[in-house]
């Protein structure tokens, strides 16, 4: 058990070599150290943390807005000027604006965050893409949201919203006038919203450009392939940019937003039970994640702890939920290669642990089931016995599934050797969960950083070497099997007791600071990064999605694959669209 | 309209023909946004089996009878529901599956989400939900083949024929 | 008087084909939904007997578009190419013993050489259709028909030898004693895999390929022009099958019942076989496809011709006996490149990969680095 004495001695040697650059600062009751420095240190600082302290895994990167200092306080406020308008670019909000970045050490499982202040007015602040690949996706995010700008980025223009959109939305002076009007919709469907690629897309290296530009000696030019976003195999509204030579990728690029529901914005206005609600429906093969990441985070804000019933509860459902979200990838896995049959199969299963969420929470998918302090209701009687008899038969079902692809001659021949991403590559694109652990990067967050219940209930985690489509499918199915076991280890363990702590206040209402909790989601590492300011509801609520930065490391697994290749790839990435466009 | 009774005649038996092959014969388009397609793809699994009422899910919008929007539509997918819709063949059916595609939702109140794809297509069938079972989506399906077998007319041809002359 | 004869025979033919074809269509849906604890259709006619016939006529009722940028007149003639030679097969196909439709001594050659053109129509198709999935759809189908006529006819080439003749009805008969698939599972097993790709079935879909390319060649394709490359792909299920069974299995002759009853037994039991790999095997992708093609296939039928002239010459239990050792041969190697592949790209990346970053490793470099820092 860590404790956080313990911590702040592992992190002490951090901040003795931060001196000068950094500052030490509070970031909430939580135990994660935070360093507040200023834009010029920035790349100084995250050197010396990356290089010389192993901090190398980018968690976070993110922004957020100050709250405006309290009257209360008794410091002296300035009379607030008026509100920017929608549409201000470059103006630095009143209060000033912190982008956040989080560093984890895969050696301890430390954690820190950078604040750095942009507090010059000008709204920049020095890109981090040269230092990891995966930041450059993650900046123009920021960028699309925020409005930060960050220099030296290779390719600085939105991301999640269309090109023609106006203003920055995640800034509070932001308004958005209780939605879309249908003016606006009928103005959208007029222009496809972003400029087509082979006019804005720049290519990001020479050598990509020499691939580009077609056969110097054929005369050749590339097709262009807009794959998606309504697209049989895209798991959703991905589009993918490709560019062939005959059946070959030379050059391969995702986009997407195509399903930003402006999850991160509607938060800020709800109270933080309703949170889940919404959170329910970014991952939504995999909900009872995205609830917790945000329950754990929000119970380390308020200080409360949830009872050990409600601990085993959400371990179980949570490895039950991971089952159901494999399910539907080895669904997709099998379709993208081409057999029919796996989809079915897995799809019979997944309906059996249907039922038992059905029963437990009332919902199929969309749960709304954990609560500050623990859980909504108790198990229905009689239904744990039920659970462990299925559960019992659950590697039976797994053998099945598996008879049809594992051994399949044209299943491995389509899968081994194919779309490998090297241990180096998944470090540089910040790739988490099976995907990495396939990679031989045995990052297992379940293991590393118990939450819930599961400092009490062993983990085996399942890696692999090589890092192909094929690992990554050993690995997947090697979980469903170990989430069965960790499932029935948890429903025999259920000690009896509440629910619910019974000490949790009605008014949910923590005391003003921030907190950043991750679980291991089925496609990774996912974060809440939640901020309190003293009301009922969050001041900022950030989602870190693993499949967003799993998806941007797929044009190095693309390039130099067939058309074939792009689809089997991509299914054994296991991207969930309302996760990465939130 | 301009046709006399003779023909009307020799044409009714082809019309029940037609309206008895819609009425069995569904293929909607694989156009699934959000949760709600999760869902969707339920309805194809073994244990709704959407096969047993000849509706059979297609990719390519030219040879679907119907569009199932199932789910959330911001700005950025708009344009590309709408060209969907228009590359479909006529006779063609929209069901809005769920509150999102009903009216946004939760996230109507967003400041990219489309609060209803009635603004960009003509919608046939409301399923609410949200996500709606797969049951729900199978009776909206049985609903529309009810219909067309007693020769009704999809919304986009009733804004057509309703609108004044 | 012949005229009206021979124009209530093609009638005939064409309906007894047609029924098949939708006979076909209906044992696909519904033996893949058993397979895959479905039931598959069952709300139109008798356990959805009628449902190809809904499917059929809604398909007629709806709008036929050309996309723009279409090339017009190919675009409207593509499916009639497809469609055509489907049909065309039976023109030369023996039914039974007393019915063919013409009596060809080059019925073999004639069937090849007219079912060579189907794969023309995806080709326009695709190449008209104004679309990307569609054109390289199509180039997938010409890569694909080259590929794989060529071992196809090698393996028929030792049948032709055993029988001496190229006339379908002659190697019927020259199956009196003992059917093709005895001695010559080799060669039945080279065609039965190029039949396959030739029907552009699992695993060899490449052209219609529908996670990668939505729908392929017909990606552009509504109404009846989509219901004939539709039809075509059925109805070539259905011929293929009668063409293995005249070819390896005997055709119409087995014991007690009438000669047609055991035709359609073997030949549903081969769709069967079709729908049953269907249903079970992932998609190869193109640049395997061509492999198999030309290093495999090819190799393996000239070699079954060489098995075939060395059983001719000795006797035909020493045929039958190399043939099968060919087959088991060919299935084990198959098997083995399979489970074996991309072994070799495995292995150099697991030693360019860093050493295994065990978190043991990993906790002892940070802690001396922090030690070193302290200190």
């Amino acid at each position: 058990m860590r404790t956080v004495e313990a911590a702040a001695e592992r992190i002490a040697p951090v901040f003795e070599q931060l001196a000068g650059v950094a500052d030490r600062c509070i970031l909430g009751p939580g135990e994660i150290p935070c360093a507040r420095t200023s834009p010029e240190d920035l790349i100084d600082v995250i050197r010396t943390l990356r290089d010389q302290r192993g901090f190398t895994h980018l968690t976070l990167l993110t922004a957020e807005e100050l709250q405006p200092p309290k009257p209360a306080d008794g410091e002296q406020t300035e009379a607030a000027p008026p509100a920017s308008p929608a549409g201000a670019r470059e103006q630095l909000p009143q209060t000033g604006l912190d982008m956040i970045y989080g560093l984890t050490r895969a050696a301890d499982g430390t954690t820190i965050i950078v604040r750095v202040a942009l507090e010059d007015g000008s709204l920049a602040v020095p890109t981090l893409s040269h230092i990891w690949a995966g930041a450059e996706q993650l900046e123009r995010e920021v960028y699309d949201l925020f409005g930060v700008h960050f220099d030296g980025h290779p390719n600085l223009r939105r991301i999640v919203l269309r090109d023609d959109f106006v203003g920055h939305p995640l800034r509070k002076a932001f308004d958005t006038n209780g939605g879309v009007s249908s003016e606006a919709v009928v103005e959208a469907v007029k222009s496809p919203g972003d400029a087509p690629f082979e006019e804005t897309r720049r290519p990001n290296s020479p050598s990509e450009e020499a691939r580009l530009a077609g056969d110097p000696v054929l005369h050749s030019e590339r097709l262009v392939l807009n794959m998606g976003p309504q697209h049989p195999s895209m798991h959703g509204v991905l589009h993918l940019w490709l560019a062939l030579d005959g059946e070959q990728v030379m050059a391969s690029e995702p986009t997407h937003g195509y399903l930003h529901r402006c999850i991160e914005k509607l938060c800020e206005s709800l109270n933080y039970k309703a949170c889940t609600a919404l959170l329910d429906r970014s991952d939504y093969v995999s909900g009872f994640h995205t609830e917790l990441a945000h329950i754990l985070a929000l119970e380390e804000l308020m200080g409360i702890e949830s009872t050990p019933k409600a601990d085993y509860l959400r371990v179980m459902l949570g490895e039950l939920v991971r089952i159901t979200s494999h399910h539907t990838w080895f669904a997709a896995a099998g379709l993208d290669t081409g057999a029919l049959t796996p989809f079915l199969y897995a799809f019979i299963d997944r309906e059996k642990i249907l039922d038992f969420f059905e029963a437990i929470t009332g919902a199929r998918m969309m749960f709304n089931y954990f609560r500050p302090g623990g859980v909504k209701a108790d198990m229905p009687a009689g239904l744990a016995e039920e659970m462990k008899a299925y559960l019992k038969t659950f590697d039976k079902q797994v053998d099945e599934c598996e008879s049809l692809l594992t051994g399949n001659e044209i299943f491995r021949a389509r899968t081994r050797g194919v779309g490998l991403l090297s241990p180096q590559a998944v470090i540089d694109h910040c790739v988490t969960g099976p995907m990495a652990r396939a990679s031989g990067i045995d990052i297992d967050l379940r293991r590393d950083e118990p939450y819930a219940a599961y400092d009490r209930i062993p983990v085996n985690v399942a890696t692999a070497m090589v890092g192909d489509t094929f690992d990554r499918y050993t690995v997947r199915v090697a979980e469903m099997r170990e989430s069965a076991r960790i499932a029935l280890a948890a429903l025999e363990g259920m000690p009896e007791g509440p629910c619910v702590n019974p000490d949790v206040p009605r008014a949910i209402k923590p005391p003003p600071g921030a907190a950043y909790r991750r679980v291991e989601s089925p496609r990774g590492e996912l974060g809440v990064y939640l901020v309190s300011d003293g009301s009922a509801q969050p001041w900022r609520l950030k989602v870190r999605s693993p499949a967003f930065s799993n998806l941007h490391s797929a044009p190095t697994l693309l390039n130099g694959g067939r058309i074939g290749d792009v689809v089997a790839v991509l299914g054994s990435v296991d991207v969930v669209m309302g996760e990465i466009d939130r | 309209m301009g046709v006399d009774d003779q023909t009307r005649v020799l044409i009714a038996p082809i019309q029940q023909l037609m309206d008895w092959a819609r009425g069995h014969s569904m293929w909607p388009l694989t156009f699934g946004t959000a949760c709600c397609a999760i869902e969707m793809m339920c309805c194809g699994s073994a244990r709704y089996d959407t096969d047993r009422f000849g509706i059979f899910f297609r990719n390519s919008p030219r040879q679907a009878d119907c569009m199932i929007v199932a789910g959330t539509i911001n700005l950025k997918m708009a344009p590309r529901l709408k060209l969907l819709y228009e590359q479909m063949a006529e006779p063609k059916y929209v069901i809005a599956m769920g509150s999102c595609a009903i009216g946004g939702g939760p996230f109507s109140t967003g400041y990219n989400v489309v609060n209803g794809v009635d603004q960009i297509v003509p919608v046939d069938i409301y399923v609410p939900g949200c996500p709606p079972r797969p049951e729900a989506l199978i009776n909206s399906l049985l609903l529309l083949m009810e219909r067309n077998s007693k020769g009704e007319r999809s919304a986009a041809d009733r804004l057509v024929l309703e609108q004044p002359a | 008087m012949t005229l009206l004869k021979t124009l209530i025979g093609m009638l005939a033919l064409v309906m007894v084909v047609l029924v098949n074809t939708i006979v076909v269509m209906w044992c696909e849906r519904k033996w893949m939904g058993h397979m895959q604890s479905r039931q598959g259709p069952m709300r139109t006619g008798f356990h959805g007997a009628l449902q190809p016939f809904a499917d059929a006529l809604k398909l007629l009722g709806k709008e036929d578009l050309v996309p723009a940028g279409a090339d017009r007149i190919l675009y409207l003639i593509a499916p009639i190419i497809a469609f055509t030679p489907s049909i065309l097969v039976y023109a030369a196909t023996p039914w039974v013993a007393a019915f063919t439709g013409a009596s060809f001594d080059v019925g073999i050659f004639m069937v090849f050489a007219i079912a060579a053109l189907f794969p023309v129509g995806i080709l326009v198709a695709g190449w008209s259709s104004h679309n990307k999935y569609s054109l390289i759809g199509g180039f997938r189908a010409a890569a694909q028909q080259i590929s794989y006529e060529v071992p196809m006819i090698l393996a028929v080439l030792g049948v032709v030898m055993l029988a001496g003749s190229m006339g379908l009805q002659q190697i019927v008969e020259a199956q009196a004693g003992v059917w093709n698939v005895i001695t010559q599972p080799f060669a039945f097993i080279l065609f039965f895999v190029g039949m396959l790709a030739e029907l552009n079935r699992t695993p060899f879909d490449m052209p219609e390929a529908e996670s990668e390319l939505v729908a392929g060649f017909n990606t552009e394709y509504s109404s009846m022009r989509f219901a004939l490359f539709f039809v075509a792909e059925y109805m070539n299920v259905f011929t293929w099958s009668l063409l293995t069974v005249l070819l390896f299995l005997g055709g119409w002759s087995g014991p007690l019942l009438p000669g047609i009853v055991w035709l359609f037994l073997k030949t549903y039991l081969l769709v069967f076989v079709i729908i049953w790999v269907r249903a079970t095997f992932p998609r190869v992708r193109v640049d395997q496809l061509m492999e198999i093609g030309w290093k495999l296939l090819l190799p393996a039928a000239l070699l079954n011709v060489l098995i075939t002239a060395v059983g001719i010459v000795t006797n035909l239990v020493v045929l039958s006996v190399l043939e099968f050792a060919a087959a088991a041969a060919l299935v084990w190697l198959v098997s083995r490149l399979g489970k074996h592949a991309g072994d070799r790209v495995r292995e150099a990346a697991v030693e360019r990969h860093a050493p295994p970053r065990t978190r043991a490793a990993e906790a002892t470099v940070a802690s001396t680095e922090t030690e070193g820092a302290t200190a």
